[in-house]
């Protein structure tokens, strides 16, 4: 147990949070909490409830910390507005205008950052192409796949360029395209040196960004460090994915062969499988469902293993 | 623990130098202006200063033939006025409801305000995108009919009566717009949920209206009970500076009793929004 201020990603740090606390009436978001966050990804990881998102929209500046000081770029973020053109964030929930495209959509939240109609389009433009949803640019969002909106909100937020980008589990309910180009995009721009921070509460999604994990529990910082410390950990419990697709059972079939499946529990609409290997199992999933015509739906994870690896480290 | 080079370079291309109120304004009005129920409402509010347009065509017509009409005084202007109000209320009740209602249903607000821009921005931007619909419901009908008749008038020397009454008219349009816009920006800031604000609106216009109705039976002080209405408030202003009618009240006091609704709207919307990360 160390006082030092968590600190991850590179230098010069580009978020600085300190003695941060928020709570809604009797409950808890954030708790005197302090993290200097730099350049790289680094993900935000902790249960439902933890936190996360509370420190997602003090970080945003949608919440003024009841106590404490956030700071980007060293600038406070309280009463100066201007720091937002660092700022890109893409929140948490499915959220567009109704009617709009998804140029629109991009255009008009770019042009909030003071771009001309022209620039902002060209900007809108550049950052459509880089979520690749050129094509679908001009239908509107409501027609969108939960992964296409997912793709448009990250291009709302990177379109002016900013050096930081916040991104509230990006990965909810997106399907496996849109869930693998959202975490090339990520990488891509961690390694480019922007400062990315994504929040979320499946270990697994993190691991295949980045390497440097900031635990939240309670309102508080519990850990922070590299992800293989966490995996270790959680090696000893068995990680949960809940698959859904239309043949539940033949899936069932297929996966009880595999040595890292340790359970596989079915229901009328899914299977629950739990593995000690992860990463081959969500690799294997869809391939299996899609060679055997088993109509993949999605799959989650709840990861109850996170849970009790959190459960250790607060005890 | 890896670490990774601040490779970063700040965007250094042009700038606009739009405000981002004005952006916020507009799209707020392009998206009420697309709306087939914005479209319908403005056309049947449009109605009364299209024929009031034509009344005036023939009364130019009939004083240039030499019919004799009376001297033209501020009824038909203080009428105008009067109904300005009201279609500015129907226009704002069936289009206006969701200008914040809207962002906090569909949680864009989150969207908006992680740009550059201040509260007050997004505030000015929402009030000012519902006044435009509200100019072109009530300001820009006045100032055609206005214009229309007092160019014709003025064309047969009987202008003179009526120059007064017409930019009070317009005064009071412009006021309608304005004051009515904080109103309805402040009930919608208040819930997502747009229904609700509709009935809040319309709560708004109607309860001090039946307010003013019992204080004025009560008490038969006619005017002062108007005092406690919106549209009351605007009759009393009608009263003073189209028929010039002292109304029994302190000549200040409609302008104090608008100013205060009109400022207490806009602390409301502002007190919302501070808070816009809590709300759901």
């Amino acid at each position: 147990m160390t006082d030092a201020i968590p600190t991850t990603g590179g230098d010069p740090k580009t978020i600085q949070v300190r003695k941060a606390s928020y709570w809604y009436d009797d409950v808890i978001g954030i708790n005197d909490l302090s993290v200097d966050i730099g350049p790289g990804v680094t993900g935000l990881l902790g249960p439902n409830g933890a936190g996360k998102s509370t420190l997602m929209k003090v970080i945003s500046g949608q919440l003024s910390p009841r106590t404490g000081e956030v700071r980007i770029n060293k600038r406070p973020l309280a009463g100066n507005p201007e720091v937002f053109a660092d700022i890109g964030f893409v929140p948490e929930f499915d959220a567009f205008w109704q009617g709009m495209s998804g140029r629109e959509f991009v255009v008009y939240l770019t042009r909030l950052h003071g771009l001309d109609k022209s620039n902002a389009a060209a900007a809108a433009e550049r950052a459509i192409e880089r979520v690749g949803l050129t094509d679908d640019a001009d239908r509107p969002v409501s027609d969108y796949s939960k992964g296409m909106r997912q793709r448009i909100k990250v291009a709302q937020a990177l379109a002016h360029e900013p050096n930081c980008l916040l991104l509230d589990e990006p990965l909810n309910g997106t399907d496996p395209v849109g869930r693998r180009h959202i975490i090339d995009l990520i990488r891509e721009l961690g390694a480019a040196g922007t400062t990315v921070v994504v929040s979320s509460h499946v270990l697994h999604e993190i691991e295949q960004m980045t390497d440097e994990v900031v635990l939240i529990h309670s309102g508080r910082v519990l850990a922070d460090g590299h992800i293989q410390e966490i995996r270790d950990l959680i090696d000893e419990h068995p990680h949960t994915i809940h698959v859904d697709c239309d043949r539940p059972r033949e899936l069932a079939a297929e996966l009880v062969g595999f040595e890292d499946v340790v359970r596989v529990e079915l229901a009328d609409d899914h299977v629950r499988v739990a593995t000690r290997d992860p990463a081959a199992c969500y690799d294997r999933i869809p391939r299996l469902t899609l060679e055997n015509d088993f109509g993949f739906q999605g799959m989650t994870s709840p990861d109850n293993d996170l849970d009790a690896v959190f459960q250790y480290l607060v005890d | 623990m890896p670490i990774h080079p601040d490779s970063y370079e700040p965007y250094d291309g042009p700038r606009g130098t739009e405000r981002p109120w004005w952006t916020v304004a507009r799209q707020t009005l392009g998206s009420m202006l697309s709306w087939t129920r914005t479209k319908l409402t403005l056309l049947a509010v449009w109605v009364f200063p299209a024929l009031a347009l034509i009344g005036v065509i023939v009364e130019y017509s009939l004083r240039s033939s030499g019919t004799e009409l009376p001297v033209p005084e501020g009824q038909f202007v203080g009428a105008f006025a009067t109904y300005q109000a009201y279609a500015v209320a129907l226009v704002y009740l069936a289009s206006g409801c969701g200008i914040v209602s809207h962002d906090i249903r569909y949680r864009t607000l989150p969207f908006v305000l992680s740009k550059p821009i201040t509260r007050w921005d997004y505030l000015g931007g929402k009030l000012l995108g519902l006044s435009l619909l509200g100019a072109l419901t009530a300001v820009v009908p006045t100032l055609l009919v206005g214009a229309l008749r007092l160019g014709m008038l003025a064309s047969i020397d009987l202008a003179g009566p009526i120059v007064g009454a017409t930019l009070a008219a317009l005064g009071v349009a412009i006021a309608a717009v304005v004051v009515t816009a904080a109103l309805v920006g402040a009930i919608s800031s208040l819930s997502g949920r747009t229904g609700l604000v509709v009935l809040g609106v319309i709560g708004a216009f109607v309860a001090p209206w039946i307010l003013s109705s019992i204080l004025q039976l009560a008490t038969e002080a006619k005017a002062a009970g108007n005092l406690v209405s919106l549209h009351g408030a605007f009759s009393l202003v009608i009263d003073q500076w189209i028929y010039g009618d002292a109304s029994g009240v302190p000549a200040w006091s409609p302008f104090v009793a608008l100013g205060v609704l009109c400022g207490g709207s806009i602390a409301v919307m502002h007190w919302r929004l501070k808070q816009a990360g809590d709300i759901h």
